[in-house]
């Protein structure tokens, strides 16, 4: 109950925004195109969310998380599509299998990377980013469905706007829960400092591995989200450039900020896409160069991301 | 009764020898004093002790358990408090977090008590910052509690760090040049700080120092180090007027204080 209360701010909110959505939606007020997009945006917060925790609360810095958002997508597709799943409630027990089997993978290739302090983790995930996105690459040679570089068809569209809506909602509070306990605690100090963590008797390793493992759940949950969102998938979407839009995302927003990520989070997708819509066709890759003229606009503005006011050194 | 057992510790870096051969008893209450010049060996016998190093020849024992080669975290969590030489405070975060994040270590709630918020999570979050206000307070630096801990002028941060090791009620503490870069006011307000927390936490105390008057002043042994090996151990007044020691230390102002 407490907890009810403690988050009703929150909820209060959420549930403004959902009707808002919800109308608009049903009247068609936005095409199905920017529908898409709306819904896509929140999947990316709950994705880049996932990367905060790991390098913006603690420190790690991992250059895969791509991957594990790719995994989560493969492997819920994977599901729905050998079990014919239709039913939303299913639906949402494969979502947090998924983010369940990418966290598992994460926790299998967190166990011997963590244990070091220097940046083991970045080059191991960007090797394991770059290791899934060349399985899923000839993936259609060991399971045929998944398609290959050809990409995986025909997937089931069961991420209507209530399911992403509520599961990411659920997600972000739980996260905010976990953000506000000895644990985000804990992260926080080693990132700050990770000696003097070991030497208030935090058991370091446990504690980066919880942060790796939950970051990875968020991101492969967002990726089954995502997987019956667009209802194709491709290996090009995993890639090392995907990870660095979460990254981006995360330093825009702000390290360790959750409303600096939801921000950041719907900034980039809209600039993105808003540009589709503005720039003429033939001068669409113009893009390229006017996303990083905003973005070193935005860190020279606010050095710490959106949401951070200043930092104390 | 002997709280902390060093037995033969010995402990190379490549030629170096850090540490070697040192052995020393610590008994329960008593506030034991190391010193030794520049690049004795001082430090590497608390990061020893705490096992950020660990030894490549000798024995560990604390409350009779061999912590030799245990994991750091462990150890801390059997009653070992410690700070460090060049401070290590968490920087970003407030001077409250910094003393509340060592007072959450031990506290008994679960991931899934944090996600849904129950009773017990309530109960233990305010027990901890319960504990945090009075070590704040007991430190003056309450007034201050949500100003970055780096805010802080250099001596309050020492205290402040010495703070966050007390939350973990140690049985033993180790402190790594408390007074240094400190004004002589505040050492004497040191002086007595040391004096209060042995009297309320009952915590048994090692300090490193090299201001004389502050080590003479606080404890009744001491063991002085030199070239990583124990050269002598006494009392101050047996300290101060043996050979070795003054040896050791010619050319540096200890004779003067
Ligand atoms: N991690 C390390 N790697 C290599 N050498 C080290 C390491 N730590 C300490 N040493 C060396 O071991 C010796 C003892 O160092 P230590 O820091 O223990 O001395 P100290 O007595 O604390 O000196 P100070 O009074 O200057 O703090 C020094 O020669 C130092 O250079
Ligand atoms: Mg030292």
């Amino acid at each position: 109950m407490r907890l009810l209360l403690e988050i009703r701010k929150e909820l209060l909110f959420s549930l403004a925004i959902y009707l808002l959505l919800k109308v608009f939606f049903i009247n068609d007020i936005f095409s199905e195109y920017i529908e898409q997009v709306i819904l896509y945006t929140i999947i990316i917060v709950v994705a880049s969310l996932g990367l905060n925790i790991i390098y913006g609360f603690t420190g790690q810095f991992s250059l895969g998380h791509a991957g594990f958002y790719g995994l989560g997508a493969y492997f819920s597709a994977y599901l729905t599509k050998t079990f014919s799943i239709e039913s939303g409630l299913l639906f949402i027990f494969i979502i947090l299998l998924s983010g369940a089997f990418s966290a598992f993978i994460a926790y299998l290739i967190g166990i011997p990377i963590l244990k070091f302090r220097d940046d083991f983790l970045a080059i191991a995930t960007l090797g394991l980013g770059i290791l899934i996105r060349n399985i899923l690459d000839n993936s259609d040679r060991f399971i045929e469905t998944l398609g290959g570089s050809r990409g995986f068809v025909g997937i089931n569209s069961l991420s209507g706007l209530e399911i992403v809506f509520f599961v990411s909602l659920f997600f972000i509070l739980i996260s905010k829960n976990i953000i506000y306990s000895k644990y985000g605690l804990f992260w926080r100090t080693i990132r700050d400092d990770e000696t003097a963590s070991s030497s208030i008797g935090i058991n370091t390793t446990n504690i980066k591995l919880l942060a790796f493992v939950y970051g990875c759940f968020l991101a492969g949950s967002a990726g089954a989200m995502y997987a019956h969102l667009y209802t194709f998938l491709h290996p090009s979407n995993f890639d090392f450039l995907k990870s660095v839009d979460f990254l981006v995302i995360v330093i825009v927003g702000g390290m360790g900020s959750i409303s600096g990520t939801i921000i950041a989070g719907f900034l980039w997708v809209f600039i993105i896409e808003g540009l589709r819509i503005l720039l003429p066709p033939d001068i669409l890759e113009l893009r390229w160069v006017i996303i990083p003229v905003i973005l070193i606009i935005i860190m020279m503005w606010k050095p710490y991301g959106l949401m951070i006011k200043k930092k104390v050194i | 009764m002997k709280i902390l057992e060093i037995k033969n510790i010995t402990k190379n870096f490549g030629g170096i020898k850090a540490v070697s051969n040192v052995s020393f008893d610590v008994k329960k209450g008593e506030i034991l004093s190391i010193i030794g010049p520049n690049g004795a060996g001082k430090t590497t016998i608390f990061n020893l002790i705490t096992g950020f190093y660990i030894p490549d020849d000798g024995k560990i024992i604390f409350k009779g358990i061999d912590i030799t080669k245990i994991p750091t975290y462990k150890r801390i969590n059997l009653g070992i408090g410690r700070t460090f030489q060049n401070l290590r405070l968490f920087k970003s975060m407030s001077i409250f977090e910094n003393v509340l994040s060592a007072s959450l270590v031990k506290s008994e709630y679960n991931l899934l008590s944090s996600i849904t918020r129950n009773k017990n999570f309530y109960l233990k979050k305010s027990e901890a910052e319960h504990k945090t206000r009075k070590l704040l307070e007991f430190f003056s630096l309450d007034k201050k509690e949500s100003y970055p801990a780096i805010s802080l002028p250099y001596g309050e941060q020492r205290k402040l760090e010495i703070a966050r090791a007390l939350a973990l009620d140690p049985e033993l503490l180790l402190v790594d040049e408390p007074a240094a870069g400190m004004n002589p006011s505040e050492v004497i307000d040191l002086i007595d700080i040391f004096h209060k927390i042995q009297e309320t936490f009952k915590t048994t105390i090692i300090i490193i120092e090299h201001h004389m008057d502050f080590v003479m002043n606080i404890s009744k042994r001491i063991i002085v180090v030199d070239f990583g090996e124990k050269i002598m151990e006494g009392t101050p007044e047996e300290v101060k007027n043996d050979k070795r020691v003054i040896e050791a230390y010619l050319g540096e102002e200890f004779i003067s204080a």
